[in-house]
């Protein structure tokens, strides 16, 4: 379980949620709401008080890294360091099985990361997100660049990993698969539902 | 020692050679006269005001004179490591962390050099411990600087990939590790190429003043080799202080990148 107590910094809060294993939330609000700024501080990427604890270890008993390594933020916008896309997955994930879930050529593994298209990095930093199995995923717009049946993919990939799930998302029919629970963010403040 | 005095007229004359640049300035229309005539009257003026200095503190032999114009140096050399960063750190932070890394350096590598190698009596010899100090931070210096900005411009461009590397649960200086490489391998350039290009390109400045002086050319080698290896250790040990203490300046303790930091 995912308990997240009073967390706040300088653009939103505070927020406190429970949220059981396996069970997904959708963040909502408009853009510049706060949405992404919440889900880095869940992540630790930003400053925020507040408490946190998975599965009743609190995060402050971690070093931000290995707590990152359970709780895994994704932005909208992947980032690549290595010249191919192998490169940037371990040698255990079966990269090849994932990527066929997701409708990707197996030849885009030993691919230029330049030469991908959009929607293809976006899914290839979502596999890369889950390669080392986080707890928690965090996913900022994890379909923004995908067409409607790449996107039904990756979602049907993403109830099957079953992990505690926070998925950022202005996407109607989204909202309807990973809801009802949500958490709203608008002008007046921010309201869990329901 | 046998070497031939300069009259002021000589200086003088040697002066008019800043005039080709005026001229090379006003020609091309580089608009680089004024600055020209501020940083030829700055050198005259500190090169002058330096040689009474010195002068004054070789007659005295004295420790706290030694020190004291040394501590000067490094504090000046830790302003210039910061006027040479194009996004600065707010607060005292990196002045604090580049004057640190000169004065641990330059005196451990002065220090090593005054006591082992050159061994004069009494062992902070103004007349050796001075320069020698002085060539070595003003290497290490450049150094510093150089890996410091790197790193930073680095780092500001590449945000979201270093943020994307820490969210995959990378420790700081792994996330980092290729921006720390670059800034390292930019810092200690100078001084590599310097050692490369030494002795067929160029005389170094040091060994034709002694040999100008009326030193022996094979004892002024063996002075330039000696500065050389002590610059080179100098230099490797001020950047790889310099870029690792950015690191830290730039993050925080739960490996979050901090770039607010930066003004």
């Amino acid at each position: 379980m995912l308990e997240i107590i009073n967390l706040q910094n300088h653009i939103f809060g505070p927020v406190t949620i429970d949220i059981e294993a396996g069970q997904s939330v959708i963040v909502r609000g408009a853009s510049g709401s706060g949405k992404t700024r919440f889900m880095r501080a869940i992540a630790d990427l930003d400053e925020a008080k507040g408490s946190i604890f998975l599965n009743a270890q609190d995060r402050r008993d971690l070093q931000g890294h290995e707590w990152r390594k359970r709780v895994r933020f994704v932005a909208a916008d992947s980032s690549w360091w290595f010249e191919t896309v192998e490169e940037h997955f371990p040698k255990e994930f079966e990269l090849r099985d994932a990527m066929s879930k997701l409708g990707l050529k197996p030849e885009l593994i030993n691919s230029e990361v330049t030469k991908l298209s959009t929607g293809e990095r976006q899914r290839l930093a979502f596999l890369r997100a889950i390669a080392d199995e986080p707890q928690v995923l965090l996913l900022d717009e994890p379909t923004s660049a995908l067409d409607e049946n790449a996107a039904q993919k990756l979602e049907t990939m993403i109830e099957e990993l079953g992990t505690i799930l926070l998925i950022a998302s202005h996407n109607a029919a989204q909202v309807e698969r990973f809801g009802p629970k949500e958490i709203m963010f608008d002008k007046a403040g921010i309201e869990i539902r329901p | 020692m046998d070497y031939i005095n300069l009259s002021l007229i000589d200086l003088g004359l040697a002066s008019l050679l800043i005039l080709i640049n005026g001229g090379i300035s006003l020609c091309l229309g580089l608009g680089l006269e004024r600055t020209l005539l501020i940083n030829t009257a700055r050198m005259v003026v500190q090169l002058l005001a330096i040689g009474f200095v010195l002068k004054f503190i070789f007659m005295q032999t004295s420790s706290l004179w030694t020190f004291g114009l040394a501590f000067i140096m490094i504090a000046l050399a830790g302003r210039e490591i910061l006027s040479r960063q194009t996004h600065q750190l707010k607060g005292g932070k990196a002045y604090g962390l580049g004057a640190t890394i000169l004065f641990i350096v330059g005196f451990t590598c002065t220090l090593f050099a005054m006591l082992t190698l050159l061994q004069p009596d009494p062992w902070y010899s103004p007349r050796y411990f001075l320069p020698i100090l002085g060539m070595i931070i003003g290497n290490t210096m450049t150094g510093i600087g150089l890996g410091m900005e790197t790193l930073t411009t680095s780092i500001k461009r590449d945000q979201n990939l270093v943020e994307d590397r820490l969210a995959l649960g990378e420790p700081r200086f792994f996330a980092l590790s290729e921006h720390i490489k670059k800034a390292l391998k930019t810092g200690m350039m100078p001084i590599i190429n310097a050692m490369a290009a030494s002795g067929i390109i160029s005389l170094p400045g040091m060994m034709t003043g002694q040999i100008i002086s009326g030193v022996d050319p094979i004892e002024a080698t063996k002075y330039q080799l000696m500065i050389m290896f002590l610059i080179a250790g100098g230099t490797a040990l001020g950047t790889t202080g310099g870029v690792l203490g950015m690191v830290y300046l730039l993050t925080d303790e739960r490996h979050r990148l901090r770039l607010e930091r930066i003004k």
